[in-house]
């Protein structure tokens, strides 16, 4: 080096170079997470693509209790957000149940305004044969276990008590009332009762809410039948027919028919996506080509109307709770019209009914947006889109079906979206998509001003299920794991930025989630109005 | 003037061991551009917590603070750290100045961490620097500066990157009136000329007096107070004549415009070794990047090509059974299909080598069995429609495990090697399938099926069943 070049170097220029130096060494720390790694994303027709990255959560998550059935591992357990530790949990085995499948669930707001203090909340259970389709080699038919105690379609009331920090069995509701059912639990939005339905049986109940040692009443019970023009099972839907909505009315000692597996029509559930293998005949059952699929019954959160959705039908039924009769059908198939006139045809039982020519596909899960002017409903299998009806009227005849949600990856069966939640501020609602085994599911963000999905989260997990959103808009967390026995969790983003906060461990294979309230206005943020 | 921060109902509560401290309790305040607030109150009494919850250095338990408009406790942490850097500037009560860098360094620092040219951050901190009457030391290290001084070179750092609020913690304390007033008139004309928003936090009457507006922070809480008269020393000052900021020591004083210090000023060998030893591993270094940049290029492209070949396989090729159909003779004839989901990327598959297990006390029994076109040895194109692969099994086992009576628990596993390209070359992926169905023993009729396992009459009686993955 020159004594001239010598000169030059200044205090400064050497800063410059071991400051590049350094920056150098941060640099190549840096380089590891650059492309080719989980953390890349990348932009494709203007959505913002991500694969999901797997890291743990390392930030508080808000003082918020979160509800997680437990499915084969056959009871719930609760977690506490703030600290990720599990408060409480409940085991059905250990009240007497012989086969407990600890399927969909929704809490109560706590009555002092602190979930810690006690809540309550009500999960339905499936049963019967339902165990032996995942290949256990399992002794439990053998051993009489999916009889008298096994059958399932149970519809447990279950406290929290935060003193002694456990989990109590209050009441099992298909005990006290005859109405056994094993699908979505619905609380009303003002928490004052809720909704439960079966697809096996088609029976959708509404109940009163009890409290403590008191006893849940039936309001009213429907049960959907379809009558087909066709007697091919292949044709049973795709050629129309006529859906019967009765009102079941209980026998002499104040009960209903439908206890245990009761009603079912068929032996097994349609799994997600399983619609299909009804009309091809293979799924067992005693009635399959009566079947109407209903299996949720949820609320507008304006707190007046439900819909009870059919999923081989492909709609739902508006229910008007003032007087507990149907108002209309709303139909999510394109190429078909949106509403149709429900007719009243009997009196003894009441019996509406509902003529389509044609049921295009079915429709699987379904929500209110929380301001209650938007529907959403799932279009499966053929169509694979989404529905949007325009629910701002007060009178649901006049809800429209204005637009789809549609995607280039939604073609064919598979992936389709499938459990729907919307953000505290309504602005986005959050789908989980579902690919086939072995396949890891996903979620996908779709902004709620123009329904053009937004952000893909990819590689979530396998069989991503319901959503949940923590009532300060900040989080949504995924649970996943829901038809076997394969890995399980909670995977985490913010509402608001999109952005990835991690996963959190929870045990069980999952096919729901809650957020328990601690006030009713947080109730149609809750499962009372999405599921 | 336009609201640059609004804080309402803040609150902050330290947990202590014999119950909680409210370090701040429900305070309120609002401060618009160009405005100068003045917070005063004893030691303890909550100012630099609220210092730095104003700040987003520290979170609230309770309360809104919006900055420009925007809720920065919404912000995830790394966004609030950008707008930190970008519009806010800090005075802390100590000057927390890098010992090892000269005061232009030091002012210069921020610019450069937030990805100015060197160009532009040196010039900024040498104009500011200036500013504050400190143009003749800008290669002084701290240790050669006054107390006044180094404010001043603090606050050139506070202002480098033009924030909209200044945060000053104490801004004169420690200093004698003289450099105080200095310290003071600077603030006053930044505050009018940028129209910057100015929160100091004081104990002291001088700064407050100042103020536009000042408030008295008490165990936690905020009071708007009149402002205290100016003392004597500043009347005495703004009388003064002559420039703001004393000179700079005789023989540091220069008339020329700075220019770099040449290597024989320096006064420590230590410094000059140190330096050598950073710039000779920093040359050592970019030539170890330069070749590992290449090498990375490579592994990076050979790790993009399997990461697509796995996205193929995982994300794009749907496999799944179809059909079975099991004939009186043992018989059964089934199909898988094969499905590509993205019609905009080819690719093609070796196989499916398929293999077919009936369940027999709980282990898993070999089935002989055959593809129909010898498919386990062909190269295909997967295709956007379903293509169906035949094969063939036989199946009449005396004994086998009756998970529901009367039907076989069957596994069939597949194997396909996954390629992106007809010619295999590169890295192929190998997916295996497992699938699972019940399968109707052909040998027993419907009605027995219904018998044997408590169905009604008229059940439909499936030839398959589907079984969810497991």
């Amino acid at each position: 080096m020159s004594k001239a070049h010598l000169e030059k170097i200044s205090r400064r220029r050497f800063f410059s170079y071991g400051f590049a130096g350094l920056a150098g060494l941060t640099g190549a720390g840096l380089t590891r997470y650059l492309p080719g790694t989980s953390f890349a994303a990348k932009k494709e027709d203007g959505i913002l693509i991500e694969d999901a990255v797997y890291q743990g959560i390392r930030e508080s998550l808000g003082k918020y209790i979160y509800l997680t059935p437990q499915k084969l591992g056959g009871g719930t357990h609760a977690v506490d957000l703030g600290t990720q530790k599990t408060l409480a949990w409940i085991s059905y085995w250990n009240y007497g149940d012989s086969c407990p499948i600890s399927h969909h669930l929704a809490a109560f707001y706590a009555d002092s305004g602190d979930p810690y203090k006690g809540f309550e909340f009500i999960n339905s259970t499936q049963g019967g044969d339902n165990v032996l389709m995942y290949g256990l080699k399992t002794k439990i038919k053998e051993h009489g276990m999916l009889d008298q105690y096994g059958m399932g379609n149970h519809i447990y009331r279950v406290g929290y008590d935060g003193k002694s920090n456990q989990m109590e069995l209050l009441e099992d509701v298909s005990e006290t009332t005859g109405v056994g059912l094993g699908v979505h639990t619905v609380p009303f939005p003002d928490g004052q009762g809720f909704a439960c339905a079966d697809g096996q049986k088609d029976v959708v109940g509404f109940f009163s809410r009890a409290r403590g040692q008191d006893k849940t009443k039936v309001l009213t019970a429907f049960r959907g039948d379809w009558v087909p023009n066709s007697k091919v099972l292949a044709e049973t839907w795709t050629k129309g027919g006529t859906i019967r909505l009765i009102k079941l009315a209980p026998g002499k000692d104040g009960k209903y028919d439908y206890y245990g597996t009761k009603g079912n029509k068929l032996n097994y559930e349609m799994a997600p996506m399983a619609e299909l293998l009804v009309e091809k005949g293979q799924t067992p059952g005693a009635s399959p080509h009566t079947l109407t699929g209903l299996d949720f019954c949820l609320h507008d959160p304006r707190n007046r109307y439900s819909i009870a959705g059919l999923r081989m039908c492909g709609g739902g039924f508006i229910i008007d709770r003032t007087s507990m009769e149907p108002v209309c059908y709303v139909m999510a198939n394109e190429g078909l019209a949106d509403n149709w006139p429900v007719k009243k045809v009997s009196n003894s039982p009441d019996t509406w009914e509902v003529t389509l020519p044609s049921v295009g596909n079915p429709i699987h899960e379904t929500g209110f947006n929380p301001s209650g002017n938007h529907l959403v409903m799932m279009n499966n299998l053929r169509a694979n889109n989404v529905a949007v009806f325009d629910t701002s009227s007060d009178d649901p005849r006049a809800w429209k079906r204005i637009t789809f949600v549609k995607d280039k990856e939604w073609q064919g069966e598979y992936p389709s979206p499938f459990h729907v939640n919307f953000s505290i501020d309504g602005s986005k609602c959050f789908f989980t998509v579902l690919r086939p085994k072995p396949m890891k599911s996903d979620v996908y963000v779709v902004s709620t001003k123009d329904w053009k999905v937004i952000k893909k989260f990819r590689n979530v997990g396998v069989d991503t299920q319901t959503t949940a959103t923590t009532y300060d808009g900040k989080y949504a967390l995924v649970i996943f794991s829901g038809f076997q026995r394969m890995e399980s969790g909670a995977f985490v983003f913010r509402q608001d930025t999109l952005e990835q906060v991690g996963y959190m461990p929870n045990f069980g294979g999952h096919h729901d989630c809650v957020i328990v309230p601690s006030k009713v206005e947080e109730m149609k943020y809750s499962r009372s109005c999405t599921v | 003037m336009s609201v640059i921060l609004d804080a309402q109902n803040l609150s902050r509560i330290y947990p202590a061991r014999r119950g909680s401290i409210a370090a701040v309790r429900q305070v309120s305040i609002g401060i618009q551009s160009g405005e100068f607030v003045a917070i005063c109150g004893r030691s303890g009494s909550g100012k630099s917590t609220l210092m730095a919850l104003l700040g987003a250095l520290a979170r609230p338990d309770h309360g809104t603070l919006y900055l420009e408009g925007i809720d920065l406790l919404q912000l995830s942490p790394r966004k609030l750290a950008h707008l930190r850097a970008h519009r806010i500037g800090f005075m802390l009560q100590t000057n927390s100045l890098l010992p090892g860098l000269t005061a232009l360094d030091n002012a210069a620092l921020p610019g450069l961490l937030a990805g100015e040219s060197q160009h532009q951050a040196y010039s900024r901190a040498q104009k500011l620097l200036t500013r504050l009457g400190m143009g003749d030391r800008w290669d002084a290290f701290p240790n050669e500066l006054s107390g006044g001084q180094q404010r001043r070179v603090s606050l050139a750092r506070a202002l480098q990157h033009e924030p909209a609020l200044l945060l000053l913690d104490e801004p004169t304390s420690n200093l004698d009136p003289l450099a105080e007033e200095e310290i003071l008139t600077v603030m006053r004309e930044l505050r009018d000329e940028r129209k910057l928003a100015i929160l100091a936090v004081t104990h002291g009457n001088q700064l407050a007096s100042l103020a536009d507006r000042v408030f008295q922070m008490s165990a936690g809480q905020l009071a708007l107070t009149e402002k205290p008269p100016a003392e004597t020393v500043r009347s005495s000052l703004i009388q003064r004549q002559g420039p703001v900021f004393e000179k700079a020591p005789q023989g540091l004083a220069t008339e020329e415009k700075p220019k770099p210090a040449p290597v024989g000023d320096w006064r420590g060998p230590a410094s000059f070794f140190l330096a050598s030893l950073l710039l000779g591993a920093s040359l050592l270094y970019s030539t170890d990047r330069i070749i590992a940049w290449s090498q990375g290029r490579q592994l990076w492209a050979k790790q993009e090509k399997k990461r697509i070949t796995e996205e193929i396989a995982f994300r794009q090729l749907r496999a799944d059974v179809d059909s079975f159909e099991a004939k009186g003779d043992g018989n059964v004839h089934a199909n898988l299909f094969l499905q590509n989901y993205d019609s905009s990327r080819r690719f093609f598959i070796l196989g499916p080598s398929i293999l077919v297990f009936v369940q027999t006390d709980g282990r898993w029994d070999s089935v002989p069995q055959e593809t129909t076109e010898g498919s386990d040895t062909k190269i295909r194109e997967v295709i956007p429609t379903k293509t169906l692969i035949p094969f063939q099994f036989q199946l009449l086992p005396a004994k086998y495990d009756e998970l529901i009576r009367g039907y076989f628990h069957i596994r069939i596993t597949s194997t396909m090697v996954i390629s992106e390209t007809k010619e295999a070359q590169g890295d192929l992926f190998e997916r295996q399938d497992d699938y699972y169905i019940y399968l109707k023993d052909p040998r027993l009729s419907a009605d027995e099926i219904r018998r044997l396992n408590g169905w009604v009459s008229g059940s439909v009686v499936p030839p398959w069943i589907a079984m969810p993955s497991h």
